[in-house]
């Protein structure tokens, strides 16, 4: 059930494009389908959650990797689907009216991205397999940078984008370094089984290695101190990308991570102390960086990462308090920060105007956007009766009953204090101080306050009906993270507790922060110290770093004949070390069996390989380089190999005529030729890599070869494969699944070459003296080319041998000028060869169950003969072609 | 036979590496296609030559006494072709930029 939610997820967001082209203004409320419908079918397996149920399902992808679809959904994975799918539809509302003014195509990118986010979301907190986690968590990071970037043209959101993905990158890193230590570990790649071996992780040697690598992903992720600069600058992304992944879900995915591995944190020596450090590390930071910040998002952006750093905090405090905290209090945080954000775009989008300072009595116009503020205000500021309220007294009864001393109470108390009056300043500024101030260019829409309106309301409504939200997903998250059955109750009034004087205290310090805020604000900001000594600096730093290098190794590689003696005489230093330092002479295969035809052909092959690497006229290099490869083909055809021999004829004709047209188009060679040393350098290397490759050829020579291959194929390639020619069997039956992937290759070439070659060179040929009975020579190759390929599984040929063969008629046509083709006709050969190889190979799947293993023929047919014709399609096609390109233009 | 071919092997290879280090542009496409044929016929010998007879089987399905070696064949038979398509793709980028200067 899990997997088909996620393919309908991931269906979904291909789709998008295609239906916000189709639904036009209204796409946001038909796109919101699709999440709703995900949304509502996880509710649907609620009351199994309410009962403890965990389920879990699996696949088979690639076992030999390890790599299985395994998904679980726990109470914790429940509360995090929820929100993802559930956000993620009022989110897409949101959108489809905040994109309005741009273009479909633009709107249909966007809705195409968030969706595919959502399911990527999804796959990361449904699944088990360590690597298909990191796969789902990758992705997210990918997706972020696409949208924080998503105003390409602006220089600074590319910026940010690539800020955002260094960061985030870096912790992918991390979290593979993870991942392997912890498969390599414990022999398992299920984040299940390795929580619950967490004392074995730890005790054992890569333990502290593995939760630091875990910490850094999380870190990062997550945005704490001192990775969290990326946050506040990815606030460049449209409004509903920050709204849902930079606040609501995709920052949550480093809490959730460490939180599931909280044992580890435990068992490690140290653990703990470090997650506290850190989040409180990051509160502090992030609260006074709120105080300072001018723009409305980027002040949001500013509390979402002490919220963050608070749920750090909680991960690392003991205790089932802590963890309920955690628990409730990243519901209502993702509750009241993603309607803040709407809002905040809202009025963005009405006003145009970023700073909080600029805006003023936006209530009069934005009516319905004020409420909701006020209301997620209120639940962030942690004011009964919302929910934000019920979280924070969790937090402090967190704390109070925790094991760490009073410090880290004491940052909280603070902490929450300038979120209540960040609450405070961004509700009263911009929507009830203030005169008309602000112009606005439209009212409000119903897409546009539709998310803010339901998300606030449901931070009211949570609290004062705790009952379902507490059975069906608080206290099965809680227990999920806990590990065991922990109690949880959720009501406004506990009475006069410890934690409720906490509450008090801290309203009264955000009332104070609020109250002078303007003071408080103007001094912060005159400190050039916080953008001097930022994290974000030493990044920026890094960076012109790597980019002055960079740019000095470019500069130094510009001539590529430099960074290629580099390239090659290092790749043979190192070869020959490797046969030096393993210490043994090269033995020597003897002399027996020379005999004067085969000599003569190799020393032909070699003096004209040599000939042409000496000769300045590069139409004579040519001629040599063609030389020695004639020469190889004769030497395969004398030891017994006709069917590489007819392969090697017929490339090398091709060859000719491709590096002939070469040469004619490019005749004025530019370069300048090497100077005297640099011909002794090469030299040199040229000699070396000779020797090396000749001792090490004799040294092979000298061992018979263990042939255990070519004994089983020669064994089997009648009985199994029904096949004489023992080549032509490994390539179409044995080992078919290769040769449809070189297949692949040569057909992908193809489109490499057109694309190089476009608006180009395509001329076509002036015709030539063999232009008269060139369709005849065309014909009978035609002829041939079926023939090698009739009699290619039992006699020399097959599909390679026939497409050359093909391949050379329509040379021999274009060279003549004759009979073009229309120019789509190669490029369907080559399509409908490798659709027909893809074919052939599905008859196997329902007898043998086996991909591309051949049934018995029926006579002389079967699937082989359909998989070699496709092979000479593609080859055939491919030639077709690439020929036209070289041959020189016709004189105008 | 073997140290013969060893030797022819390896003296096309010497001859394509100082082709390749050259700085013209045709000049590196055909050591490209030299380093192949090089290699091609080094891979070949890992056969061991070890029979002038084909590697196909009679009717009866077991050969009667040596064939050559057919793996090495297989391997270099698509090597061949896909030498081919590499070599097409340089010269179509050697065609590009040689067009783009003038």
């Amino acid at each position: 059930m899990l997997i088909w939610l996620l393919l309908l997820a991931l269906a979904g967001s291909c789709a998008a494009g295609a239906i916000t082209r189709l639904a036009g203004r209204s796409a946001g409320w038909v796109l919101a389908i699709l999440p709703a419908t995900l949304f509502a079918s996880l509710l649907a397996i609620a009351p199994g959650i309410e009962r403890g149920w965990v389920i879990a399902e699996g696949r088979r992808w690639a076992p030999e990797l390890g790599l299985d679809v395994t998904l679980r959904l726990d109470g914790f994975s429940f509360l995090l689907a929820l929100l993802v799918t559930g956000i993620g539809a009022l989110v897409v509302i949101y959108a489809g009216a905040y994109l309005n003014e741009r273009s479909p195509a633009e709107r249909g990118r966007f809705f195409t991205l968030i969706l595919l986010f959502m399911t990527a979301m999804l796959g990361a907190v449904l699944a088990d397999n360590l690597l298909l986690f990191l796969l789902f968590w990758e992705a997210t990071s990918i997706l972020s940078f696409l949208l924080i970037g998503f105003d390409s043209r602006s220089a600074r959101a590319r910026h940010s984008a690539l800020m955002a993905l260094h960061v985030t990158a870096l912790g992918g890193l991390a979290l593979l370094a993870a991942v392997i230590l912890i498969g390599q570990s414990l022999d398992t790649w299920s984040m299940q089984e390795a929580v619950a071996r967490s004392a074995e992780l730890a005790a054992g040697p890569n333990g502290g290695a593995i939760l630091a690598c875990l910490m850094l992903a999380g870190f990062t992720k997550s945005a704490q101190f001192p990775f969290h600069f990326w946050l506040p600058n990815a606030m460049l992304a449209p409004t509903p990308a920050s709204a849902y992944l930079h606040s609501a879900t995709m920052v949550k995915l480093g809490i959730y991570l460490l939180s599931r591995f909280e044992p580890l944190a435990a068992a490690v020596p140290g653990g703990r102390p470090v997650l506290v450090t850190v989040g409180c590390a990051t509160m502090l930071v992030a609260a006074l960086q709120a105080l300072r910040s001018e723009g409305f998002k980027t002040s949001l952006a500013y509390s979402t990462i002490a919220s963050l750093g608070v749920l750090v905090t909680l991960i690392g405090l003991t205790g089932p308090a802590a963890s309920v905290a955690m628990v409730g209090f990243l519901l209502a945080h993702a509750l009241y920060k993603a309607a803040l954000f709407m809002c905040a775009g809202a009025v963005l989008h009405a006003t145009g105007v970023q700073s909080l300072r600029a805006l003023g009595g936006m209530a009069r116009h934005l009516p319905l956007t004020a409420l909701a503020t006020t209301l997620a205000s209120l639940s962030m500021a942690g004011l009964p009766p919302f929910f934000g309220f019920i979280s924070k007294e969790f937090l402090f009864q967190a704390q109070i009953e925790g094991t760490v001393d009073w410090i880290p109470l004491f940052i909280a108390v603070l902490v929450n204090g300038v979120m209540v009056a960040v609450a405070a300043v961004i509700t009263l500024r911009p929507f009830f101080i203030g005169g008309p101030a602000t112009t606005v260019r439209h009212g409000e829409t119903p897409a546009l306050v539709f998310g803010a309106i339901v998300l606030s309301f449901a931070g009211l409504l949570l609290s004062l009906s705790p009952d379902w939200i507490t059975r069906n997903v608080l206290r099965p998250a809680a227990i999920a993270v806990y590990g065991t059955p922990v109690e949880v109750q959720v009501a406004l009034w506990h009475g006069m507790t410890p934690m409720l004087l906490t509450s008090g205290g801290v309203v009264a310090i955000g009332g104070l922060i609020a109250f002078y805020w303007r003071p408080i604000h103007a001094s912060l900001r005159a400190r050039a110290g916080f953008d001097r000594l930022s994290p974000e600096t030493v990044y920026e730093r890094l960076l012109a770093m790597a980019t002055v290098a960079g740019e000095r190794a470019r500069a130094r590689g510009r001539d590529r004949r430099s960074m290629l003696v580099t390239v090659v005489g290092g790749m043979l230093l190192l070869a020959g070390w490797m046969v030096v330092s393993a210490g043994a002479l090269p033995r020597f295969p003897g002399w027996a069996g020379i005999e004067a035809g085969p000599t003569a052909v190799a020393a032909v092959g070699a003096a004209a390989a040599v000939a042409a690497a000496r000769v300045r006229d590069p139409l004579a290099a040519l001629l040599g380089v063609g030389a020695a490869g004639l020469a190889a083909a004769v030497l395969f055809l004398l030891h017994g190999a006709p069917d590489l021999a007819l392969t090697q004829f017929g490339v090398e004709a091709l060859m000719t005529m491709v590096l002939v047209g070469l040469l004619a188009g490019t005749a004025t060679d530019t370069g300048r030729g090497r100077t005297a040393a640099e011909a002794r350098t090469d030299l040199v290397i040229a000699v070396g890599g000779a020797i090396l490759l000749f001792l090490v050829l004799l040294d092979i020579s000298a061992v018979p070869s263990p042939g255990t291959t070519s004994r089983f194929f020669t064994e089997n390639a009648l009985s199994a494969a029904h096949g004489r020619n023992i080549v032509n069997v490994i390539l179409v039956d044995f080992r078919a699944l290769d040769t449809l992937g070189e297949t692949a290759v040569i057909a992908m070439s193809v489109l490499l070459v057109l694309l190089l070659s476009a608006g180009g060179t395509a001329g076509g040929g002036q015709a030539l003296p063999v232009a008269p009975g060139s369709r005849a020579i065309a014909w009978l190759l035609g002829l041939a080319a079926l023939w090698l390929l009739w009699r290619g599984h039992q006699q020399p040929g097959g599909g390679f041998a026939g497409g050359l063969a093909a391949g050379l008629g329509a040379a021999v046509l274009a060279i003549a000028g004759r009979g073009r083709a229309p120019p789509w006709l190669p490029l369907a050969a080559c399509g409908a060869g490798l659709l027909l190889m893809l074919l052939a190979g599905v008859p196997g799947l329902v007898g043998r169950a086996a991909f591309l293993a051949h049934p018995a023929p029926l006579g002389p047919l079967s699937t082989t003969l359909l998989f070699d014709i496709g092979v000479l399609l593609v080859v055939g096609g491919a030639i077709a072609a690439w020929l036209p390109r070289f041959l020189p233009k016709a004189p105008a | 036979m073997l140290p013969l071919h060893a030797a022819a092997a390896a003296i096309m290879f010497g001859a394509a590496i100082h082709l390749l280090l050259s700085r013209r542009a045709l000049r590196m496409v055909l050591g490209l296609s030299l380093l192949a044929t090089a290699i091609n016929l080094a891979l070949f010998q890992t056969g061991r030559l070890a029979s002038a007879r084909p590697p196909l089987l009679p009717a009866d399905g077991s050969p009667a006494g040596a064939i050559a070696d057919p793996v090495p064949q297989a391997l270099i038979l698509t090597a061949i072709v896909i030498g081919l398509a590499l070599i097409v793709i340089l010269a179509a980028l050697a065609l590009r930029s040689g067009s783009d200067d003038a």
